[in-house]
């Protein structure tokens, strides 16, 4: 018993060693500290801005007199059509993007790990029919399923959280599937189920820790993607309503403007940008410090 | 291998089923009565009542759904409730435009992800390979109808070398080509550098170089040949989400295909148009996949030899 004991400690002791390691390997990678900075400066930035600025007057209220006024020390990216401050509403934006994205990201991976990991875990005619469900939203193109949730439930940012977190459900039904699967057949599995733990404890306890690598990464690349498909929704009227100031509802704007004022376009697209690009070399650098392996 | 073909089309069919079935009753339980969109503004109740009926909504939403594959299987999807035009022809009209541009995209994609993909995985780890992945990390954040934005700002507005919307020749095909085409590059380098990393340090190159075989054919013959699957899956899947996914730089740049008929349908609130084209694109992108399954087997004979077992 103390053998078994002493084995236990030891192995905590080596599994705590083993995150320890990832986040050393994970703090080499210029580019995955560079998204992580990132990251922690734009989430800090679109917490304050709640404080800074005053959502009826600051963010949507129209101001004819500025309209259009170019970069200047006043406004530093410029003014848009209706005369709002464009730096603010860009700061003031970071709130949505990130809210859709953890938020539909957050959702899909709940409902698809546990879809995922009881087709996975279980088999056969549950696995069929979870399986041809995923087969059939994984076969309609996610732009069009979004459209269809959207146009059903109506425009709004909840349903466009709705909507995306769909797609997102999907994709991690067929990962964590597939991991479920190789992990089901293993020796430890086996021992536990013989010691007469309850399936649920079995799968939440010893299943998907140890399929969580390819779920971290997946995680925060989707929270990419999704924050990209949100801003194209909005860019196309199908998503966040004006006169939010959602990135690509912005950009819907400023692409009225885009012959005499064109650098209303500009920086959403490049907070965007930037904010994918960070969120990707994390995922990357994630995908390295998890699976040295995989590293080429 | 025939076998195969029919098995794979006969799969489709429960596909297509299960699709509209999902996007028929999505799209039909959206709020809002479509009679409101037809009716003129002082319509009697009499007159509503009829278009109704016309319109076969009294049915139950089940039998207005079999009614509805009837008709699809003999290209009728119904009407427009805005232009009153048939929804298959009306589709079908403005497909060209979207396979051109998918087309397109698509090539301009492999025209310069191949070679990038080549050329970084032969110096891997140099700063060459570290710009050209810089690139496609770039090129997979970027929003890709921003991109286009700024591409009209740089070769329509500032350069005037370039229209910045419309249908109008060859030259207005290059900026939605290039908006939609990066993006798909970016993806494209990837694979192909990793593929090419896979098989650049096999025996078989090693020999090849022995026997004094050029670095060129050693590369290209030896090398790409045996790295050619994945490449031509993320091709293959570029090539049908290109023709969904080109409902952005459609409407950036007013480009007449099917995915501004099916943005545009929305904002009218064009209920049998958007539920026709968006079943229509599913069943593209399904003949879209078989088409590229069938060209792995062509290119990878132990694809083939799986096929032939199982069918």
């Amino acid at each position: 018993m103390s053998e078994l004991a002493k084995k236990n400690e030891n192995e905590k002791i080596k599994s705590r060693s083993l995150w320890q390691e990832t986040w050393h390997r994970l703090l080499k990678n210029k580019g995955a500290v560079f998204g992580l900075c990132f990251l922690i400066f734009l989430i800090l930035a679109a917490i304050a801005s709640g404080f800074i600025y005053d959502y009826d007057t600051d963010i949507i209220q129209i101001n004819m007199s500025q309209a259009l006024q170019h970069p200047s020390a006043e406004h530093w990216f410029g003014t848009d059509s209706l005369g709002r401050d464009i730096f603010a509403r860009v700061l003031y934006g970071a709130r949505y993007s990130l809210v859709i994205g953890v938020g539909s990201v957050g959702i899909g991976l709940i409902v698809g790990v546990a879809l995922g990991a009881i087709a996975g875990f279980y088999g056969g005619i549950i696995d069929q029919i979870i399986m041809r469900i995923v087969d059939v939203f994984y076969s309609i193109p996610n732009i069009m399923i979004a459209v269809v949730i959207v146009s059903l439930l109506g425009t709004s940012t909840v349903n466009l959280l709705i909507a995306l977190s769909f797609t997102c459900a999907t994709s991690f039904t067929r990962i964590a599937r597939a991991a479920v699967m190789t992990i089901r057949d293993q020796e430890y599995v086996e021992s536990a189920y013989a010691l007469g733990l309850p399936t649920w404890k079995l799968i939440i306890k010893h299943i998907i820790p140890n399929c969580l690598s390819p779920i971290i990464v997946q995680v925060t690349l989707l929270i990419g993607t999704t924050i990209i498909a949100a801003s194209s929704l909005s860019f196309l009227g199908i998503g966040v309503p004006q006169p939010a100031p959602e990135w690509g509802a912005m950009l819907s704007e400023g692409r009225q403007h885009i012959r005499d004022a064109s650098y209303i376009c500009i920086v959403p697209g490049l907070a965007i940008m930037f904010t994918v690009l960070a969120l990707n070399l994390l995922g990357d650098g994630l995908r390295d410090a998890l699976d040295p392996r995989m590293k080429k | 291998m025939i076998k195969y073909i029919l098995k794979r089309i006969l799969l489709m069919i429960p596909a297509i089923l299960a699709t509209s079935f999902i996007i028929f009753f999505a799209m039909n339980m959206t709020g809002g009565d479509p009679v409101d969109t037809i009716a003129p503004e002082n319509a009697t109740q009499e007159q509503r009542d009829q278009i109704r009926e016309d319109l076969g909504l009294n049915d139950p939403i089940i039998v207005r759904y079999f009614k509805y594959l009837k008709g699809m299987v003999t290209g009728d999807m119904g009407e427009s409730y805005v232009t009153h035009k048939d929804v298959f022809k009306t589709f079908m009209q403005r497909l060209p435009a979207t396979l051109q541009l998918a087309a397109a995209s698509v090539f301009v994609a492999t025209l310069v992800a191949v070679p990038l993909g080549i050329y970084t995985a032969r110096h891997q780890n140099t700063w060459k390979d570290t710009s050209g992945m810089v690139f496609a990390l770039f090129g997979v954040s970027m929003p890709n109808f921003w991109l286009g934005l700024m591409l009209i700002i740089i070769f329509s507005l500032n350069l005037k070398l370039l229209p910045p919307g419309g249908k109008s020749g060859l030259a207005s095909l290059i900026l939605p080509a290039v908006t939609v085409g990066l993006g798909f590059a970016a993806l494209i380098t990837r694979t192909t550098r990793s593929a090419m990393l896979d098989v650049i340090r096999q025996d078989y190159m090693t020999t090849a170089r022995a026997k004094g075989v050029p670095e060129k054919k050693v590369i290209y013959k030896h090398g790409l040949n045996n790295a050619l699957i994945p490449i031509i899956t993320v091709i293959g899947m570029q090539l049908s989400n290109a023709l969904t996914g080109s409902v952005l730089a459609e409407t950036v740049f007013s480009w007449p295909g099917v995915g501004r008929l099916i943005v545009d349908s929305i904002a009218k609130r064009d209920t049998p148009m958007v539920t026709g084209s968006i079943i229509l694109c599913c069943v593209l992108m399904c003949v879209v996949n078989l088409v590229v399954d069938l060209v792995y087997a062509f290119f990878d004979p132990r694809i083939k030899a799986q096929y032939v077992k199982k069918g």
